[in-house]
């Protein structure tokens, strides 16, 4: 019963009837009621610039990423996007600026904490990992285990129920390294959401899936974020990034174009700077505005 | 446990219970290689009058012959084991061996280079109170211990850029610094003398031999101690084969849980190459094998590959020795080694393609 209710209040959520940094449950005396999440900075970058060797990648980055806000980092390939991502979770050391986690700068964070508050997926796995997928599921569990990292069955039980979630329970068995690239991509998301982080960083969360579980994916995450959490990602699509973001960042050659709310900033003139080629766009009903380059003919 | 929770526990292959069980099955074949190893030979002996009476030649070759060299198998084989092991993963490479990070050359270098000297035992090194306890490390074992660590400490400074130690640059500069000490050990050997010539030879084919006890306590604690530290550090080694990055995003701190891991691999390996020279495939087989069968879990592998380096080698050895009779010579056991761990691979290596296609 409690979890048909949570489903149901889930559901209003997801059908945007529950405003930004609400969120829906039902009481104790069984009737719905309407509450705030606290929303605070979660993530804070301040003219952050990052370096390969010589060659500058990332410029005076600044944005500032709130709990229950879904993010999107847009931007032509090479434009700096996962570097940015890996910067701001430690990965990649920076040349100057600063980053704060939970209002506390990186650098007086353990590794360890990180972890616990902030969860990071690469673009794509390993071909070659031979983990069952719960055994890799259950490694997003390891900031929190001992030595060894010997879970204890309530850490399995969340596992799986994570990877129901996304449908990969049935991967539970198989070697990582007979899935395809989508079920390896949706066992690193359920990884990343075993850690129980309060900051998402997804370097394109979509690529490798079909069409319905790239909805599907952004759509969970979409709903997450009503629950407190704050996703940045890096997504390719643009109609992905109009669907579901909160805030969209531009970003061209390591330096911000533009960012803020997706209404205003993922707007065709800008748009057309960001990849240098036209674009058009169109409104599919509802508010959802749909893109595609304007071809030649 | 509930149908369900067998279920979940299924795909889980690293639990106390099953850990436990694999250990102590390995250890009591270990133990079963070794008595097996204490008793036969070109002479066998019998176990029990050996230890009845003190006195007896049986006792004689069972406690200053058979037990040491059994003995300084199980602590090379573990080493060897472990090390590759530790190594393979680390590199994120099947293919690496114990001696992929210019172990090999430089102990090969090491030795070479005392044994052209014509330094017999360390005390030629220095005539001071050290003398005597130093008479008693053969100087071949000393350069060799030296030569492995420093080569692997020169691999590790020149695959270093930025900071940051890639797993790959290690890799290749340890392949090339093999070579070079290879080239250097193919010049020493056209300058010496045909005596000399024959020792080297024998140093680097890799034999077991006679070690005192003091020697093997000494060799035995330093293994405990770097496998201990390989083992303790299984659960991040477990992160770092998904790379880099992933391991960090999940708390490990990677550089220095590498240096850490490649300590106790070198350590190991440096005190099992002082001891026998360059055994081969052991490091290279035994963690290959035990993969297949075991999966790819290192808090699992790591003690098995001790374990299962262990009673390789001494089996190993054993069919050596009682080879004798047959060939009226001691086969290095590299040899093998080789022959027996290759088709043994081979083996399982197509039963796990054939389950794969199945489907598992």
């Amino acid at each position: 019963m409690a979890a048909q209710v949570r489903a149901f209040c889930d559901h209003l959520c997801t059908i945007n009837l529950v405003p930004h940094g609400a969120r829906i449950g039902f009481s104790p005396l069984g009737l719905l009621v309407l509450f705030r999440v606290g929303v605070e900075p979660v993530l804070h970058l301040e003219g952050l610039s990052a370096a390969y060797g010589r060659r500058s990648v990332l410029r005076e980055v600044s944005f500032t990423v709130q709990s229950g806000e879904l993010w999107v980092v847009l931007g032509p390939n090479g434009a700096g996007k996962s570097t940015l991502l890996r910067t701001c979770v430690g990965l990649h050391p920076r040349i100057s600026g600063q980053i704060r986690l939970l209002g506390t700068p990186l650098e007086g964070w353990k590794r360890r904490d990180v972890a616990r508050h902030v969860a990071w997926v690469a673009q794509s796995l390993d071909a070659n990992i031979e983990f069952t997928g719960l055994e890799l599921v259950l490694m997003g569990r390891s900031p929190y285990l001992g030595l060894w990292g010997l879970p204890a069955a309530a850490d399995v039980r969340r596992a799986i129920e994570i990877m129901s979630e996304l449908g990969v329970a049935h991967l539970a068995s198989r070697p990582a390294d007979a899935l395809s690239g989508g079920e390896r991509r949706l066992l690193l998301l359920a990884r990343a959401l075993v850690q129980e982080p309060r900051l998402l960083v997804l370097d394109e969360p979509t690529a490798f899936l079909d069409l319905k579980h790239q909805a599907e994916v952004m759509a969970k995450l979409k709903l997450r974020t009503r629950a407190g959490l704050a996703v940045l990602a890096v997504v390719h699509d643009l109609n992905h990034a109009a669907a579901f973001a909160d805030r969209v960042l531009l970003l061209k050659q390591g330096a911000v174009l533009a960012s803020g709310e997706t209404g205003r900033t993922l707007v065709g003139d800008l748009l057309e700077r960001l990849y240098e080629t036209p674009i058009a766009s169109a409104s599919a009903g509802g508010n959802q505005t749909l893109f595609a380059p304007r071809l030649a003919q | 446990m509930t149908p369900e929770d067998a279920f979940i526990a299924r795909p889980l292959r690293f639990g106390l219970a099953r850990t436990a069980a694999l250990v102590g099955a390995l250890a009591a074949i270990c133990l079963l290689a070794l008595a097996l190893s204490a008793r036969l030979g070109e002479q066998s002996i019998s176990l029990r009058a050996a230890l009845a009476d003190p006195t007896s030649t049986d006792a004689a070759i069972l406690w200053s012959l058979r037990l040491p060299r059994a003995i300084l198998a199980v602590i090379v084989g573990a080493a060897l084991g472990t090390s590759g092991c530790a190594l393979q993963a680390l590199t994120r490479n099947p293919l690496a061996d114990p001696f992929v990070l210019g172990v090999s050359g430089g102990a090969a270098l090491g030795a070479t280079v005392a044994i052209a000297a014509g330094l017999g035992t360390a005390s030629q090194l220095a005539a001071t109170p050290i003398h005597e306890a130093l008479g008693r490390i053969s100087a071949p074992s000393l350069f060799a211990f030296a030569g492995s660590l420093g080569a692997t400490a020169l691999v590790f400074a020149g695959a270093r850029s930025g900071g940051q130690s890639s797993p790959y640059a290690a890799l290749l500069t340890g392949v090339i610094f093999n070579a070079f000490a290879s080239a250097a050990i193919t010049c020493i050997k056209a300058l010496v003398m045909p005596d000399k010539l024959g020792e080297i030879l024998y140093w680097l084919a890799g034999t077991l031999g006679y070690e005192r006890g003091s020697t093997l306590a000494a060799a035995a604690l330093l293994q405990v101690v770097a496998i201990g530290v390989m083992w303790l550090c299984s659960g991040s080694l477990n992160l770092l084969t998904l790379g880099d990055d992933d391991a960090a995003s999940l708390g490990v701190h990677v550089a220095r849980t590498r240096l850490v891991l490649l300590l106790g691999a070198s350590l190991s390996v440096a005190g099992a190459v002082a001891l026998t020279g360059l055994i081969g495939f052991v490091g290279l087989i035994v963690p290959h094998v035990l993969r297949l069968w075991l999966g790819p879990d290192q808090r699992l592998l790591i003690p098995c590959s001790a374990l299962g380096g262990a009673a390789f080698l001494t089996s190993s050895d054993l069919v050596a020795r009682l080879l004798f009779s047959l060939f009226h010579t001691e086969l290095p056991v590299g040899v093998i080694t080789a022959i027996v761990g290759g088709p043994l691979f081979l083996v399982l290596l197509r039963r796990r393609e054939l389950q794969r296609v199945e489907g598992l």
